[in-house]
C-alpha cells in the first residue's frame, strides 16, 4: 500500500489489537502511529514531540478519555497545518447523532466496527485501499 | 338561513312596537271609519230634516200670501162701480177706471189689473207703465166660481202669475178682477230661511211641466222628476249628488222644491275625518314610540343578561349584569348572577386543579424527561461499551478459530465456534433493542405508503437471505395506507420475517398479506400457515425477550413484535394475532385508529429496558 502512517486513535486495548490483527490480515504495512486518548492523539498532531511528517489518514475512535474524538476531530479542522488531513470515524456507536456531528465537524467518512472479525476485517481492508492508495492527497504544503 | 333585515325584524325589540302600532292602527281605522259613517249619515238625516223643514216653511209662507193676495184684491170686488160694470153694457168709464187705479196700486208687484165678464168679454184693463207686455188670459181657475191664482208664467226670465177673484151678486157669479203679478217677490225670505238652516239650498216654484222660478226669476227647473211627497230624492248632476224635497201649495197650482249639495251636507263629516286622520297617525305613531321604548327596556336588559352570557361562555367569568330591579328582569338578572358566581366559583375551583395538576404533570414530565435522558445515555453506552467486549469476544476467538486451530482437539473447537456464536446472538440482540429503542424516540413523518410494494420487496429480500425458496407469497395489491414508510418498512419487516421464520421448514408454506374492511378503516393482516402458536400464550407475543419457541427450534431475538407492536402504537393502531397450533398464524394491525402519538414516546418502560 502507499506511503504515509496512519494515526490510530483507540483507547480500547483489545480493539488496538483486533485492528492491528486486521491490518496484518490485509497486509497494510504502513507505520502505525497510536494514540490511547484525545489528548494523546492531540499531542501526536500538534504537541513538541510530532512526528515530521504527518499521517497521511487518521483513524479516530470516538468515545474517547480526557478528549472526545469529536472534540478532537473540531481541533484538527480547526489548525490550518490539519485542515485538510483526511479523517475517517471508526467507532462502534451507530448514534444517529454521533454521525451526524461526525460529518458535521468535517469527518471524511464515518465507519461502524462490526463485531464479527471477518467484517471488521473486511472494512480495514476496504478503508486502507481506499485512502491510502486510490484517494489522491493533496500536496503537502512546505 | 334568514336574511339579516328579516332576523332583526323577528326581533322583540322591532317586532313588540311593529305589533303595537298595526293594532293600533287597525283599531283607529276602524274607529275612524265607523265614527265617519256615524258622523256622515247623521249628517245626511239632519240634512233631510232641514230640506223638508225648510220645503215646509217655504210651504208656510207662500200659502198665506196667496189668501193675502184674495183678500187684497177682493176688497175691490164690492164696489159699485166695478159690480155695475160687469153687469151694464160694455162702457168705460172714468169711475170704473179710478177703482182699478186702485187695485194697481194696492199691490206692489201689481202690473196690470183687467175686468172680465162672466161671458169672457173685457170691460175694462189698466196697465202700469213698466208692465210686461203679455196677453192675459183666462185659466181654468175662473171656472170654480172661487178665488183662484194662476199657475207661474214667464215672460223672457220675469215670471208672473195672475190672481183671480169673482164679482158676485148674490150666488150669481157676474165677472172676474184678474191682477197680474210679478213672481220676484218672495226671493229674500227664501234666501233668509236656506241660509238660516246653514244649506246653500235652492228653491224651484212652479209646476211640474214648468216654467219655473226661484221667486226672483225664471230658471230651469229641477233635474228629476216631480215628487211631491215632500219626502227626501237624492239625485245625481253633472255637479254632484244634490239632495231634494218637493210639496204642492194646496188652494193653487204650484209645487215648491228645495234641493241642496250633497257634497255641502258631507263637507261636515269630511272635516270630521281630516281631523281624524292626523289624530289617528300621532296615536299610532305614539303607540308605536312608546311600545318601542318599552321593548327596549325589556330587550336592553335582556341583551345585557345574553351578553353578559357569551361573556362569561368566552371565559370572562366575572362580568355580571345589573341587578335590584323590582321585576321579572331583575329576577333573571338576579338568577343570572347567582348561575355566574357559581360557575365563576367552580371554574376558579377547576383552574387551581388544573394548575395543581399541571404542576405535578410537569414535575414527572421533568422525571419522564430525566429517565428519558438516562435512557439515551444508556442506549448509547450499549451501543459504545457492550459492543467493543463482544467484539473482542468474537475477534480473538476467531483468531484463534485461525491461528491455532491445529493445536487444539474437535471439543475444544467446537467451544470456540459457541462462542464466536454466541458473540453473534448478543450483537443481534442488542441491534435489536436500540432498533426498538430509536423507533419510541423517532419523529413519524407522515406519507402515502405502497404496502403492496413494500411487502413484495420485502418478501424477496427475505427469502433470499433465509432459503426461503418454494414458499408461496400472496400479497393482496393496492394496499396503500398512511404512515411513516421507514417505521412501517421495518413493521412489515419483521411481521414478514417471522412469518418466513415458522414456515420456512415445511412443504407447501404460504404466506398471505392483505386487508379487509372493518367499518372504521382497513384491517392490514400478515398470515401463514406454519407452526403457529397456543393462543393461551397470546399475551406474550408483543413484549419484548419473550419467545413461544425454543431457541433452538426458530432463531430470533425475541424483539421482533415488540418492535411491530410499538411502530404500530405510534400510528395509532392495533396489533393483534390468531394462530393454532401447526395450523399457522394471523397478525392483523390497524393504522391511526385511535389517537396518532407523533411525537416521540416520553419513555418506554422501565422493565423492557432492563431485559
Amino acid at each position: 500500500m502507499g506511503e504515509g502512517a496512519i494515526l490510530l486513535v483507540e483507547d480500547n486495548p483489545d480493539d488496538l489489537e483486533l485492528t492491528r490483527r486486521a491490518f496484518r490480515k490485509v497486509e497494510l504495512r504502513n507505520e502505525v502511529r497510536v494514540a490511547r486518548d484525545g489528548q494523546e492523539a492531540l499531542d501526536a498532531l500538534f504537541g513538541p514531540d510530532r512526528a515530521n511528517e504527518p499521517p497521511a489518514l487518521v483513524l479516530l475512535d470516538l468515545n474517547l478519555p480526557r478528549v472526545s474524538g469529536l472534540e478532537v476531530l473540531r481541533r484538527i479542522r480547526a489548525d490550518e497545518r490539519t485542515r485538510i488531513l483526511p479523517v475517517v470515524i471508526l467507532t462502534s456507536s451507530r448514534e444517529e447523532r454521533d454521525l451526524v456531528e461526525g460529518y458535521r465537524l468535517g469527518a471524511n467518512s464515518y465507519v461502524w466496527k462490526p463485531v464479527v472479525f471477518d467484517n471488521f476485517v473486511d472494512a480495514i481492508r476496504q478503508l486502507g485501499l481506499y485512502w491510502l492508495l486510490l484517494n489522491e492527497r493533496p500536496p503537502v504544503e512546505p | 338561513m334568514a336574511l339579516p333585515g328579516v332576523r332583526r325584524l323577528r326581533r322583540i325589540e322591532i317586532r313588540l312596537p311593529l305589533s303595537i302600532v298595526a293594532v293600533l292602527a287597525l283599531t283607529v281605522g276602524a274607529f275612524s271609519v265607523m265614527a265617519y259613517r256615524e258622523v256622515r249619515d247623521s249628517a245626511l238625516l239632519a240634512a233631510e230634516n232641514r230640506l223638508t223643514d225648510v220645503a215646509r216653511r217655504i210651504h208656510d209662507l207662500l200659502q198665506p200670501a196667496v189668501e193675502e193676495r184674495y183678500a187684497e184684491t177682493g176688497a175691490f170686488v164690492d164696489r159699485p162701480e166695478v159690480v155695475a160694470a160687469v153687469e151694464a153694457s160694455p162702457d168705460s168709464s172714468e169711475a170704473l177706471d179710478a177703482v182699478l187705479r186702485e187695485v194697481l196700486a194696492a199691490g206692489g208687484q201689481v202690473d196690470r189689473v183687467t175686468l172680465w165678464r162672466r161671458d169672457g168679454d173685457r170691460v175694462a184693463e189698466v196697465i202700469r207703465d213698466s208692465a210686461l207686455v203679455a196677453d192675459s188670459s183666462r185659466f181654468p181657475e175662473w171656472a170654480s166660481g172661487l178665488p183662484a191664482v194662476s199657475g207661474i208664467r214667464a215672460s223672457g226670465d220675469v215670471a208672473w202669475y195672475e190672481v183671480a177673484v169673482p164679482i158676485t151678486r148674490g150666488d150669481v157669479t157676474t165677472g172676474v178682477l184678474v191682477e197680474r203679478r210679478s213672481a220676484g217677490s218672495g226671493g229674500a225670505g227664501f234666501r233668509f230661511i236656506s241660509g238660516l238652516t246653514g244649506m246653500n239650498a235652492r228653491l224651484f216654484v212652479g209646476a211640474p211641466t214648468g216654467p219655473w222660478t226661484d221667486l226672483t226669476r225664471v230658471v230651469e227647473g229641477p233635474p228629476i222628476a216631480f215628487v211631491e211627497s215632500g219626502e227626501v230624492t237624492e239625485y245625481r248632476q253633472a255637479d254632484g249628488s244634490w239632495l231634494g224635497a218637493g210639496l204642492p201649495i194646496e188652494g193653487t197650482p204650484w209645487f215648491i222644491w228645495v234641493d241642496a249639495p250633497r257634497g255641502l251636507v258631507l263637507a261636515r263629516p269630511r272635516a270630521f275625518l281630516e281631523r281624524m286622520i292626523p289624530l289617528g297617525i300621532a296615536v299610532v305613531l305614539l303607540g308605536g314610540l312608546v311600545g318601542w321604548l318599552l321593548s327596549r327596556s325589556v330587550t336592553r336588559r335582556l341583551s345585557q343578561v345574553s351578553f353578559a352570557a357569551s361573556a362569561v361562555a368566552g371565559g370572562d367569568y366575572g362580568r355580571r349584569v345589573p341587578a335590584g330591579s323590582p321585576d321579572e328582569l331583575g329576577e333573571l338578572a338576579d338568577a343570572f348572577n347567582v348561575m355566574a358566581d357559581r360557575v365563576e366559583a367552580s371554574h376558579d375551583r377547576l383552574e387551581r386543579l388544573v394548575a395543581e395538576r399541571t404542576a405535578a404533570l410537569e414535575q414527572h414530565a421533568m422525571h419522564l424527561e430525566a429517565s428519558n435522558r438516562e435512557l439515551e445515555a444508556f442506549s448509547y453506552s450499549v451501543s459504545h461499551d457492550l459492543r467493543s467486549p463482544l467484539r473482542a469476544l468474537h475477534g480473538f476467538s476467531e483468531g484463534l478459530l485461525e491461528d491455532y486451530a491445529a493445536s487444539l482437539d474437535e471439543q475444544g473447537r467446537d467451544d470456540l465456534r459457541r462462542v464466536c456464536a454466541a458473540a453473534n446472538r448478543m450483537n443481534a440482540l442488542i441491534d435489536s433493542m436500540l432498533d426498538l429503542s430509536r423507533i419510541s424516540r423517532a419523529e413519524i413523518a407522515l406519507h402515502d405508503v405502497d404496502l403492496s410494494v413494500m411487502a413484495g420487496e420485502l418478501g424477496r429480500e427475505l427469502s433470499e437471505e433465509r432459503d426461503g425458496a418454494g414458499l408461496e407469497l400472496s400479497i393482496q395489491p393496492g394496499l396503500h395506507a398512511t404512515g411513516d414508510p421507514h417505521l412501517l418498512r421495518i413493521a412489515l419487516k419483521n411481521l414478514l420475517d417471522n412469518a418466513l421464520k415458522f414456515t420456512a421448514r415445511r412443504e407447501g408454506g404460504r404466506i398471505e398479506v392483505g386487508a379487509r374492511e372493518n367499518g372504521g378503516g382497513p384491517v392490514f393482516f400478515v398470515r401463514d400457515n406454519g407452526a403457529g402458536f397456543d393462543m393461551e400464550h397470546a399475551e406474550k407475543l408483543f413484549a419484548p425477550f419473550q419467545r413461544l419457541h425454543r431457541v433452538d427450534e426458530f432463531q430470533g431475538t425475541g424483539i421482533g413484535l415488540a418492535t411491530v407492536q410499538r411502530v404500530i402504537r405510534r400510528h395509532g393502531g392495533r396489533i393483534w394475532a390468531e394462530a393454532e397450533v401447526d395450523r399457522g398464524a394471523t397478525f392483523y394491525f390497524t393504522l391511526f385508529e385511535g389517537s396518532l402519538s407523533l411525537e416521540p414516546e416520553a419513555a418506554m418502560a422501565g422493565a423492557e429496558s432492563h431485559g
